[in-house]
């Protein structure tokens, strides 16, 4: 079995489709932090019991001078919308992941002398449940 | 008809660039026996895919020299090499030919190439040029 390639990644935040032009790696978590549950006298150990759950996302995108005006309303702080990715592309049978997020973070263009490339380095919080999730869902 | 490889789109940009130097005596890699010098020789160093994003790109370093019996001959159309080269892709200077296909983002100026060549007949020759990196972009994403 073939080992997956990374470079067909499929990204859209909020209708704005961005697969063409991220860059760099791209992050995707859901966290669930426990809640203690200790009770009972004499107790010699924590008990623990699940709490909410969280997701959050980043990832970059490159500043193409070409199309750049085509995407850069989608990359202002504080939007709200629905981000949708897809590691393996868009086609149906591969993982995805869907969720409401907030866009609360927003790096960049940074430049360098070196001729690098300018980015944005984009950090979203959930805003609700995802409603795909890579451990279970396809597109 | 397939898609034009990055390194034929550099070539052809060379062949109409440094078309004005040495008389028009510029040519891949090695020049034919009897050519008077001065003379230009470029040719391919090292570079390839660059994986920088989907599109494609390419990352091309070259050697572009000039060849004369004169050090000071190799090293002042060395320097016109130069003006002709460092930083003019179409993100800096903006001088260098388009391409149908490919776009020339940056050209950057790396490493000095300085040869001295002593023939078996007496003869010698000075080698001055640079190397340069082209950093590449088909205009479509393919």
């Amino acid at each position: 079995m073939a080992v997956v390639n990374s470079n067909n990644a499929y990204l859209n935040w909020n209708g704005t489709d961005l697969s063409a032009i991220w860059i760099g790696d791209v992050g995707v978590s859901g966290d669930n932090s426990s809640v203690e549950t200790t009770s009972g006298a004499g107790a010699t150990h924590i008990m623990r019991n699940t709490g909410l759950s969280d997701s959050s996302f980043s990832f970059s995108v490159v500043v193409d001078d070409v199309t750049f005006n085509s995407y850069k309303s989608a990359l202002v702080p504080g939007t709200k919308g629905t981000l949708i990715y897809g590691p393996e592309g868009a086609v149906t049978g591969k993982p995805k992941f869907e969720c409401s997020m907030i866009l609360n973070s927003v790096g960049g263009a940074n430049a360098t002398i070196a001729k690098g490339v300018h980015q944005y380095d984009l950090g979203f919080e959930g805003a609700a449940a995802p409603t795909a999730t890579l451990q279970v869902s396809v597109f | 008809m397939s898609e034009t490889l990055a390194i034929e789109a550099l070539y052809r940009a060379l062949h109409v660039h440094l078309a004005g130097l040495c008389g028009g005596k510029h040519f891949p890699f090695i020049a034919p026996p009897t050519t008077p010098t001065p003379f230009i020789i470029y040719g391919f160093e090292s570079g390839g895919e660059a994986d920088r994003r989907r599109r494609d790109n390419q990352t091309l370093t070259m050697t572009v020299k000039c060849i004369a019996d004169q050090l000071e001959d190799s090293l002042m159309n060395a320097r016109q090499i130069r003006d002709l080269l460092r930083d003019q892709g179409d993100q800096e200077g903006a001088t260098f030919p388009p391409d149908a296909e490919w776009r020339f983002t940056t050209i950057s100026q790396g490493l000095l190439v300085h040869v001295y060549e002593e023939w078996e007949d007496g003869r010698v020759f000075y080698h001055a040029g640079h190397q340069y990196t082209f950093t590449m972009e088909r205009k479509t994403d393919g």
